[in-house]
């Protein structure tokens, strides 16, 4: 049977300090990586030179992965975070958030990707050493 | 308590996790208090055929605030209308 190289929509819901936790992507799709990638990088005309924007690296990945969370706003109601919503919108809310949760929401993220990155490349070796049946 | 209940509305999609399946237009949303079906009727703006084949959907009409949420029981596309059968409503 062939393989399905559709990327299936999975999430993975990684635990935060306090009791709080973050859904995130399994894996990035082709589309996904792609923007993962561009966002990173700064605006420039036609014809410069490329160059990676620093400021844009976190906020980009955290934009890529989360789906959801559990954190609640003043109110004690969840606060909203849609991965439907526009890149703005979204960046906005997390930026409204304080300093340690977002360099948590970096460290679980990034542990995540490396994770999966590892998972991937085993999947893909076990896929080569595999006798053809 | 109702005896028919009928919600219309402008813009809204049909979710797969986070992927859009479809965009609808002037949507309308029909209940009878005999049947727990929801059905939808709505003209589509844009499908990706293969993502609507998909399971679980959602449809999600935006509202104030946020969004009501239906699940997606049956859905069929013809000349850009889709109609749907949906559950009860999730939030």
């Amino acid at each position: 049977m062939p393989r399905c190289r559709v990327v299936a929509p999975d999430v993975v819901r990684l635990p935060l300090s306090d009791g709080d936790s973050v859904t995130v992507k399994k894996t990035l799709n082709a589309g996904e990586y792609r923007q993962l990638i561009v966002s990173q990088f700064k605006d420039t005309p036609d014809g410069e030179r490329v160059t990676l924007d620093h400021r844009k690296i976190g906020m980009a990945k955290l934009l890529a992965y989360i789906v959801g969370w559990t954190f609640v706003g003043f109110d004690g109601q969840p606060l909203p975070y849609r991965p439907d919503e526009p890149d703005d919108i979204r960046a906005a809310t997390i930026d409204g958030l304080d300093q340690d949760t977002y360099r948590e929401l970096i460290a679980v993220v990034t542990a995540h990707e490396e994770q999966q990155e590892a998972a991937l490349e085993a999947q893909k070796k076990t896929r080569i050493t595999a006798p053809a049946s | 308590m109702f005896d028919e209940l009928v919600v219309t509305g402008g813009e809204a999609t049909i979710s797969w996790a986070w992927h859009t399946a479809a965009v609808c237009r002037s949507w309308r949303i029909y209940k009878s208090r005999t049947r727990a079906q929801w059905s939808l009727v709505a003209t589509v703006t844009r499908v990706d055929p293969y993502k609507l084949q998909q399971r679980p959907l959602l449809f999600n009409a935006p509202r104030k605030g946020g969004y009501w949420c239906w699940p997606v029981q049956a859905v069929t596309v013809q000349d850009k209308q889709i109609t749907a059968a949906l559950g009860p409503m999730e939030a």
